[in-house]
């Protein structure tokens, strides 16, 4: 997901629940006799109903707004991925394969005796390009775990440059509890 | 193609720390709710448009609807739904505004290094168990405290402090390490 559509999700709910609350208030109210006292509700287009445009206008607004949410639920998918980042000026010029350096760098982790599995994403999180080592270590080799990635992650920044965020998320193997050299 | 990734430490840089990864902001999972909601509304509609203009057989839902909701006057129940619509409102403004929950503990490390939250009660089961005495461990945590509930034989008041001791030196690498609260339960050798 984009910040964008997080930042439309918030406003969307905060306006739906603006709405809800609104007209739970309301009905209250009108029920309590504040407005309208015994008044009875009167829907404007009660006669449209039998009118011709009638269903044009339902169809037709109904496939727009079908459009619409599905258009919005698109915007929830998998957050952005980066495949090629501009390398250092002194590289001018010269792009990398972010991804592939990715999954490089999980390979190298896999082969680490403390690292039961690792894999590697490059997303743009934030509005910065995010290389995401996910590295799973036994239930006591955490410090472990830390050391190798610490490691990885050095080597690499040396291949893409400090344009390149990088994290390592580690998690635990309940099931190893020590790492098997 | 593939890429190979050796370790030349002569280049190894210290690299852009990226930050925490967070979990789903809450207002996602209620704006997908929301768009379902709306998604299903908009093909009543088609449906009713289909069923007005002949294309397909049935009974059209809109005249009751519009029937029942016509000509209604102030009720008792009417109080309590005003009351529950208001405090649904309530809850979507607060969760529109909810800050997104971090996924991940830092550890001090040189780099940019997560626990994931979730795994905060394993590496606590695991430490517990590793001490002498301790029959079972189940571990639970909160966002600043970690419980763990141990089976043991023998001294209570030494393996609690020994199952302590061995817990928070497990989490002593996280910037933060959470409180750990042991709870002991004294298994009868039979």
């Amino acid at each position: 997901m984009t910040r964008r559509a997080v930042v439309f999700d918030r406003i969307a709910t905060f306006i739906a629940g603006l709405c809800l609350l609104a007209l739970g208030g309301c009905v209250i109210a009108w029920q309590q006799g504040v407005f309208g006292t015994g008044a009875a509700v009167r829907l404007m287009f009660a006669e449209d109903i039998e009118s011709a445009w009638w269903s044009w206008a339902l169809g037709a607004g109904g496939i727009v707004l079908v459009l619409l949410c599905a258009r919005w639920i698109a915007t929830h998918r998998w957050p952005p991925r980066v495949s090629r980042v501009a390398l250092a000026a002194e590289h001018d010029g010269l792009t990398a394969n972010a991804a592939s350096v990715a999954d490089a760098a999980a390979n190298a982790l896999q082969d680490q005796p403390g690292v039961v599995k690792a894999r590697g994403s490059t997303t743009v999180d934030r509005g910065t390009p995010t290389v995401t080592l996910t590295v799973t270590v036994p239930a006591r080799g955490l410090r472990a775990g830390a050391a190798v990635a610490d490691r990885t992650a050095e080597t690499v920044a040396a291949m893409l440059g400090v344009s390149v965020a990088v994290r390592t998320v580690l998690r635990v193997d309940a099931k190893r509890r020590h790492a098997v050299s | 193609m593939t890429t190979a990734l050796s370790e030349p430490t002569q280049m190894a840089m210290v690299p852009r720390p990226a930050p925490a990864p967070v979990a789903a902001a809450a207002a996602s999972r209620v704006a997908v709710v929301l768009a379902l909601a709306l998604a299903a509304v908009g093909g009543v509609g088609i449906r009713e448009a289909l069923v007005g203009l002949g294309w397909i057989s049935g009974v059209a839902w809109t005249p009751p609807v519009v029937d029942v909701m016509n000509g209604l006057t102030p009720d008792g129940w009417m109080f309590a739904a005003g009351a529950i619509l208001g405090l649904m409102g309530i809850a979507l403004m607060v969760l529109a505004v909810l800050p997104r929950r971090t996924r991940g503990l830092p550890l001090s490390a040189a780099t940019a290094v997560y626990l994931d939250r979730a795994d905060i009660p394993k590496l606590a089961d695991a430490a517990a168990r590793d001490v002498p005495g301790v029959l079972d461990a189940r571990s639970s945590a909160s966002r600043r405290k970690v419980v763990v509930r141990c089976r043991v034989t023998g001294q209570t008041q030494e393996l609690r402090q020994a199952v302590a001791d061995v817990v928070s030196q497990e989490f002593a690498d996280l910037q933060t390490p959470p409180r750990v609260v042991v709870r002991i339960r004294t298994e009868s050798s039979s």
